[in-house]
């Protein structure tokens, strides 16, 4: 099944939100979509706009003291509220975006988690322009899309 | 019984990263008798370090980028120190937070792998080295009680 317009005007939508009232008025129309009959294909584009993310951000050449850095960067950066995003995850998720064949750690809760997340200050951090983040979700769109088609 | 010199010798080789020294002096610490007063000196260098480095008052941030610093001199260190771990050990030192949930062992590995990343900031000559063991030895005979 194919992603829907739908669906990637609702993370773009998140991904862009001025304020924590669209954040909440957009994170819960994704919310919704992940629960709906439409909710086939909006794991796999935010999981996918992660990836492009992820890849934009550090390639072509990263090390992992890159990767912990960036993270304990965005730690830092909400040293109030530390727990939110789990550093094992977080480096766990960027590796495995990057191309790394390591095991998937820790809780598949905590990688989702730190998936979304790390996605909101990626997009945040990489100050795209309107037409960089449409290309950037039409990458995660192909991505996606050849992600649902390899699910068994 | 406070720590002996002996103690503040193997110590002082890791520090110094002086490694056969180290191996050779660690190798002759009798497992029994020594390493209550090992582990203390490793405690008592370990707050005095964290307490030069960050003092009062300190930031969260200051500790969360202290050790992403530590574990990214090497890939062996970013797999070893875990960063939450690490983070809580030193807010530990500086009196917030417990780490009663923590293995001694993980507890022991975090705080001696942190030492020597604190320690090397430090760029001691000799006798910075030894006044910094002198003083942590007063703490780990305290400990000691």
């Amino acid at each position: 099944m194919a992603v829907t317009d739908q669906q990637v005007a609702s993370l773009r939508a998140f991904l862009t939100a001025q304020s924590e009232q669209d954040a909440e008025r957009a994170g819960q129309t994704l919310r919704q979509l992940a629960r709906s009959g439409a909710a086939e294909g909006i794991g796999e584009l935010i999981y996918a706009a992660f990836v492009v993310a992820t890849r934009r951000k550090f390639a072509p050449r990263w090390t992992l003291a890159d990767v912990v850095h960036y993270v304990a960067h965005l730690r830092a950066r909400n040293a109030e509220d530390t727990n939110e995003l789990d550093p094992a995850a977080a480096e766990n998720q960027l590796r495995i975006a990057l191309g790394e064949q390591i095991a998937p750690h820790p809780s598949e809760e905590d990688r989702g988690t730190a998936q979304f997340i790390l996605l909101l200050e990626l997009t945040h951090d990489l100050r795209l322009t309107p037409s960089e983040l449409d290309e950037l979700l039409g990458q995660a769109r192909t991505l996606a899309e050849q992600l649902t088609r390899q699910r068994p | 019984m406070p720590v002996t010199d002996d103690q503040v010798a193997v110590l002082r080789a890791l520090l110094a990263d002086d490694q056969d020294l180290y191996k050779e002096l660690y190798a002759r610490l009798d497992r029994d008798r020594d390493s209550g007063g090992y582990v203390a000196m490793v405690n008592g260098a370990f707050a005095r370090a964290v307490q030069r480095r960050f003092g009062t008052p300190h930031q969260p941030a200051d500790v969360i980028e202290f050790v992403a610093d530590a574990r990214s001199r090497s890939d062996r260190l970013a797999q070893e120190i875990d960063a939450r771990i690490a983070e809580r050990v030193i807010l530990m030192v500086l009196g917030e937070g417990s780490v009663a949930d923590v293995s001694k062992t993980t507890l022991a590995s975090t705080q001696l792998l942190l030492l020597g990343a604190l320690v090397a900031d430090e760029h001691f000559d000799d006798a910075g080295l030894d006044a910094f063991l002198a003083s942590s030895r007063k703490l780990a005979d305290q400990i000691m009680g």
